[in-house]
């Protein structure tokens, strides 16, 4: 009786997906980062589906390969996986996603709620995203050093708007407000403090504001896509940091696209941050992304249809995707390139 | 008393900006609908861009997305 029930139960499910035709996309992503001592290669995979006429799911799944060089050689693979799904009423959109991170020395997860609404005849998009996450860090990778543990919640506010300005144009605005309350400094890393060595010791607590600034305009004549965006950032660290950036997507017929991008990023270094240490300092960092540092990022990528190669069919719009971008650093750390290869493949089902 | 007539004032700004934007009928939307001008890039391009800016700077923030997530730090 019960193996009838649940026949039947999933003969109406199969039914409804035969008559419901969705969509959904798979992306197959490899991402190469190499600076002077690290490196990094991340193979991962991104999946969207249409549930039923109002919902979508997206997923995600990634591996971090990381060989690092640098004082203290490491040699190790993170893995995380990731999930959100957001549900359409009306002009509202709610949802929500969660993500795991997992690695030897350092596991995390994170959780946001979403909502969405829509007005003025859809010319106006207002969001609200807020999160929470718990990480717990180690030095596990340390060999015979005594054991360091710690742990980390942190705190998401996020409000967007987004504006219609014409039928070319859009201008959207983020803040964020995160809070990060709890073990933020590196277990493994030391500071020379008046002549001898010791653990790095940050504040346990940290507030970041950042709000970005982002206007796309679309110019017919050219098809061109212009895209300038700024972001001022500020925490109570007393770093604070101006990041420009432009964009330039060039539509070459109906199926190529080439794209440019430069992007600046200056900061203050933290309050806290002194190229030597002494007794009396309350709080001790060898962390680079601390001090005052600039980087420029330049980058270039092409995409390309299936209709490009001659595919018919739902595979015109199979999308492949090569990026290539050199990163310039102040810091220690040295300038490093990274490279992307994609292959989106779209599916109905 | 100067924080709520400056809120005011940005209030007031924001409402006479809006107000003056034209609106945009849904049969005018074909170029707001291209892929440069939604999401010209796919999450996981945007989700490794972030994560590399945040192991690399001391910035973070402005997607509206959580960083950090890893021991990069």
């Amino acid at each position: 009786m019960r193996g009838l029930g649940i026949g039947a139960a999933l003969a109406v499910a199969v039914a409804a997906v035969a008559t419901a035709r969705a969509d959904g996309e798979l992306t197959v992503r490899g991402a190469y980062y190499k600076e002077r001592a690290t490196r990094v290669e991340q193979p991962m995979l991104d999946g969207r589906f249409d549930v039923g006429e109002a919902g979508s799911l997206d997923a995600h799944l990634l591996v971090d390969s990381i060989s690092s060089a640098s004082v203290v050689a490491f040699d190790e693979k993170r893995v995380e996986a990731g999930a959100g799904y957001a549900h359409v009423v009306g002009d509202y959109t709610v949802g929500g996603s969660a993500r795991y991170s997992s690695e030897p020395d350092y596991k995390s997860a994170f959780g946001t709620l979403r909502a969405q609404a829509e007005a003025f005849d859809k010319n106006l998009t207002l969001g609200l995203t807020l999160g929470a996450g718990h990480d717990d860090v180690s030095n596990a990778g340390a060999g015979d050093m005594g054991r360091i543990t710690g742990t980390l919640s942190s705190y998401l506010v996020a409000a967007s708007v987004a504006q219609l300005l014409d039928e070319n144009t859009v201008a959207s605005l983020v803040y964020d407000l995160s809070y990060l309350d709890g073990y933020q400094q590196n277990p493994y890393r030391r500071v020379v403090v008046a002549g001898g060595l010791m653990p790095e010791r940050h504040p346990t607590t940290r507030a970041r504001h950042a709000a970005a600034a982002m206007l796309r305009r679309y110019l017919p004549r050219t098809s061109t896509t212009v895209v300038g965006a700024y972001r001022l950032y500020r925490d109570d660290w007393g770093i604070l940091a101006h990041t420009p950036e432009a964009r330039v997507i060039q539509d070459v017929g109906d199926t190529v696209t080439f794209g440019l991008s430069y992007r600046y990023h200056r900061q203050r270094a933290a309050d806290f941050w002194r190229a030597t240490y002494t007794a009396a300092d309350a709080y001790v960092s060898d962390d680079p992304k601390l001090a005052r540092l600039t980087t420029h990022d330049l980058a270039a990528k092409l995409v390309v249809t299936g209709a490009t190669l001659g595919l018919e069919g739902r595979w015109e719009a199979l999308r492949g995707e090569a990026m290539i971008e050199y990163y310039v650093q102040s810091a220690a750390f040295g300038n490093a390139i990274i490279a992307h290869a994609a292959l989106t493949i779209p599916f109905e089902y | 008393m100067r924080a709520v007539s400056r809120c005011r004032l940005v209030v007031v700004l924001a409402i006479t900006l809006l107000s003056g934007c034209a609106m945009v009928r849904p049969h005018e939307r074909q170029n707001l609908a291209r892929r440069s001008m939604t999401a010209d890039r796919d999450p996981g391009e945007a989700r490794f861009t972030q994560h590399k800016t945040g192991a690399r700077e001391g910035a973070d923030g402005g997607t509206g997305e959580p960083g950090g997530g890893c021991g990069c730090n």
